[in-house]
């Protein structure tokens, strides 16, 4: 059976459940316990699920020179189940967890139907608060590492984005896959693994997103009470600054790596400021407007040009720096046509910067994708984790909208002026030899 | 208070109205019942083209430039699909400007302007797409599992058509599938969001009941049989892992057995233990994950497993998961209660509890998207035939063991399968 077919029955058998659902979701509850911990919680009674997101902040940032992937092994060590009984507990409560690794922080998810919430969460602390170590888990870990770097490298959008990162970051923590190499993991051991966890799964060092039907006092009480075994810490794990990296002219030479696929990847990149508040909402709009879906700067390439299917804008916030990234798929017999016209595209942007009725179209745009991308729990409780691990904190989804009301037409071409210069461009392109 | 209703307009049209007001945006989809199974060779492609060019390409009051940009001005977002039976054309915008959705969905349906030249264009476009789905592993996979799965049957032709049949369509072709297909009587609205109900009623009544009645002339489809014998294919890309995906036929959308189906698919190839990993775990470890899906079609249904592992081992996994599906699966103990000792049914796990909740989750994760809800609704329309009310998770609630090991017998084990396998290209 479909989900279709799954969430249309459920709809017909028990629409009344809508009604009693129709309250408006409140926004984030954030507070700091005694021991350091910052709790976020929203209460949306939508469903009777429960989402949270244990924030470790560090993430591949935090990963030392030659040591790439140590947050994600640690991290998947971090959760590893023990033994068979909790593994028969946590499945018989269809329980959902996973992790992955961000650029200034590891998140692990975890979701489940709320009446399993307190009982699964109770099981899992004790892992979280005292994970087995050990070479075996980590070989483990290792080699699963390894499967997903050579999924990520079947991707040639992935492929062509890490190269930007590559390209922009190299030497810091924000270069790379968050599964390292298969020459860094082969260096990571378990003495390193168990100095991350120290240093890093502290209370201080660590934020709770919970998105639920719970009452948000519950949800704190139950938080506070199921967490207080996290050990407290005063200092901070600050990770090593990373910064952009080396910025400045690539010229004109497209970072070329071969891959025999049947489309050409070709994207260009410029780097952006450590993210703010305002600075997060600017990138996004500009993302929006360049090239989020039909309508947008680019959206002619593949309407008008036809050069292209796929074309899209990616704006990414760090906590150090950030991606504004433009790029499109096509045929090796368009390629050049296609970055030339992508690069055209991009200079007049540039140059010319975006009009009034098209800022308020994409004010407009922007504003309604916040609410739809943000309508499931889960991927709300990334959102307001995502904000937490740049550093602007949860509090800017209650006023996104009011901060981009707040965006002016003189400020979005002065970042566009000033983000944006040809010169400051990567180009990348992955595709086969020709 | 009622916050769901269904009504027919006099031309045919169905609709499904939810009123739903955890966020403040109105969801409309619209689902025509034609799909790659409605297609003949003149028209091979026809579907998944139209499913383009009535979002891009204009229509007799705006070109594609001009809706293009009244859907950016007010906040919208759309996007369409293609399938086996049907289309679908969503749309998500700000409460406040439901009544443009509404306007725009009608014109985008319904008065679509066919033009050579916006033809082609739109065809160079789906060329690409062509070569963007063969880099990628599971989607080239899955879609090659769909068109060996159905020999014979109209669910076996390619949802996007062939790079030949694309070229050769022309646009006359188009537009006689067009105004075949694209009519009130033959079409669906299912609209979920911030409204009320009777504004939202008297709005739909007005924005689409002008639209003519045309009578619509359907061929009868035949349930789909499964495949004579196990069709096996090999395909390299340039990739280093190795993909294998599983396709069997499986229960279709009306077909009782759809909710031990469900149940049997979680069981299989989801949650922290899948089933389909054990004979691919021990004793060698052949996989490094699992997922099965399970699709329900109006005359058909499939399981399909997509299994990641190292390219070298693609052969003892194959034989393995086969073996598995074909022979043990009908035996399978599913739930701690099929264990007679004690001490086994301690160890044991129990997937049909797992799934159950599994499905309990979904259930209520799906009630969290008001697009996504108005995508189920719509296709549900077009699909069901039974007419009355099911509650689904009551079926699935009283899904036994036997009943997984039923229905795990009747599709997987005396049927034929497609097994395509996606290997790294030898350098």
């Amino acid at each position: 059976m479909s989900p279709a077919r799954r969430s249309a029955l459920a709809v017909l058998a028990a629409a009344v459940f809508s009604a009693s659902a129709a309250a408006a979701v409140l926004p984030p509850l954030v507070r700091t316990l005694d021991s350091g911990l910052t709790v976020v919680t929203q209460k949306d009674a939508s469903s009777a699920v429960s989402v949270l997101e244990i924030l470790i902040k560090g993430g591949q940032r935090s990963d030392p020179p030659g040591r790439e992937g140590l947050a994600y092994a640690t991290t998947r060590l971090s959760m590893d189940i023990p033994d068979i009984g909790k593994v028969q507990d946590f499945m018989a409560k269809a329980l959902h967890y996973s992790m992955t690794v961000r650029s200034d922080a590891s998140v692990i998810r975890i979701e489940c139907l709320t009446e399993f919430f307190d009982e699964a969460l109770a099981s899992f602390v004790e892992i979280l608060t005292d994970p087995l170590i050990n070479n075996i888990r980590l070989d483990r870990i290792k080699e699963a590492m390894a499967h997903q770097r050579r999924i990520e490298s079947d991707d040639a959008v992935a492929v062509g984005r890490q190269a930007q990162r590559e390209r922009f970051f190299q030497g810091t923590g924000y270069a790379g896959s968050i599964y390292g190499t298969e020459a860094s993991t082969k260096e990571v051991k378990v003495r390193e693994a168990k100095d991350y966890y120290e240093r890093f799964f502290t209370a201080g060092n660590m934020v709770l997103v919970a998105v639920s039907n719970l009452e948000e006092a519950e949800m704190q009480d139950l938080l506070a009470r199921r967490f207080k075994k996290l050990r407290a810490t005063t200092a901070q794990a600050a990770p090593a600054d990373s910064g952009p990296g080396p910025v400045g002219s690539f010229g004109d030479a497209p970072k070329v790596i071969a891959k025999d696929t049947q489309q050409n990847f070709i994207g260009a990149a410029f780097p952006l400021p450590p993210a703010t508040p305002r600075r997060l909402v600017l990138s996004l709009l500009v993302e929006n407007i360049l090239g989020r879906g039909p309508g947008s700067r680019i959206w002619g390439l593949r309407t008008e040009r036809k050069l292209a299917y796929n074309v899209g804008a990616a704006a990414t916030p760090m906590k150090e720096a950030g991606l504004l990234e433009a790029f499109l798929e096509t045929s090796p017999e368009k390629s050049a046509e296609a970055q030339a016209a992508l690069a055209d595209g991009l200079r007049e942007f540039f140059e010319n910067g975006v009009s009034a009725e098209e800022l308020e179209a994409g004010k407009t745009e922007l504003g309604s994708y916040f609410l739809r991308t943000n309508e499931r729990k889960s991927s709300r409780a990334a959102t307001l984790s995502l904000f937490e691990s740049v550093g602007i904190g949860a509090g800017l989804f209650a006023s996104f909208t009011d901060e981009l009301a707040a965006v002016t037409l003189e400020e979005t071409n002065a970042f566009i002026r000033a983000y944006l210069k040809p010169e400051a461009g990567s180009w990348v392109i992955i595709g086969p030899k020709k | 208070m009622a916050v769901e209703k269904s009504l027919t307009l006099d031309n045919g049209l169905r609709i499904y109205l939810l009123e739903r007001r955890t966020t403040p945006l109105v969801n409309i989809v619209a689902a025509v019942n034609a799909g790659s199974k409605d297609e003949t060779e003149a028209t091979s492609g026809a579907i998944h083209l139209l499913e383009h060019y009535v979002l891009f390409r204009g229509t007799e009051e705006r070109s594609g430039n001009e809706v293009a940009r009244d859907i950016r001005r007010h906040g919208a977002y759309f996007n369409a699909h293609t399938g086996q039976d049907l289309a679908t054309f969503e749309m998500s915008l700000p409460a406040e400007h439901a009544e443009f959705g509404l306007r725009n969905q009608k014109d985008i349906l319904f008065n679509l302007k066919i033009t050579p030249a916006e033809v082609e264009a739109e065809k160079e476009v789906i060329l690409q797409e062509f070569r963007q789905l063969r880099d990628d592993p599971f989607r080239y996979g899955g879609a090659l599992v769909y068109q060996n799965l159905f020999p014979g049957h109209p669910y076996g032709k390619p949802i996007l058509g062939t790079e030949a049949s694309l070229k050769a369509l022309t646009r006359e072709a188009v537009e006689g599938f067009y105004r075949r297909y694209f009519v009130p009587g033959n079409s669906v609205l299912a609209i979920v969001g911030d409204f009320a109900l009777a504004e939202m009623e008297a709005k739909v009544k007005a924005v689409f009941g002008d639209v003519p009645k045309t009578d619509v002339v359907l061929t009868p489809l035949e349930k789909a049989l499964p495949p004579p014998k196990t069709v096996e294919i090999e395909e390299a890309l340039d990739v280093q892992e190795g993909y294998l995906i599983i396709g069997a036929l499986g229960p279709d959308y009306n077909d009782p057995d759809q909710f031990a189906g469900d149940v049997l698919a979680q069981t299989l190839g989801h949650g922290l233990y899948p089933l389909l990993l054990k004979p691919l775990r021990s004793p060698r470890n052949l996989a490094h994950s699992v997922i099965t899906t399970s699709i329900a079609l109006k005359k058909a249904g499939a399981f399909v497993a997509y299994i990641t592992l190292d390219p070298k081992d693609l052969k003892a996994a194959k034989r393995e998961a086969l073996n598995y599906l074909r022979r043990t699966l009908r035996s399978e103990n599913f739930s701690q209660e099929d264990f007679i000792q004690s001490e086994e049914r301690q160890d044991a796990f129990d997937h049909l509890e797992y799934a159950k909740n599994e499905l309990r989750f979904a259930v209520q994760q799906a009630w969290e998207s008001g697009l996504g809800l108005a995508n189920s609704l719509a296709q549900h329309l077009i699909l069901n035939d039974q007419g009355s009310k099911i509650n689904y998770l009551e079926e699935v609630a009283k899904t036994t063991s036997s009943d997984l090991r039923k229905v795990g017998a009747k599709y997987f084990g005396r049927n034929e399968y497609v097994v395509v396998s996606i290997v790294p290209k030898k350098k």
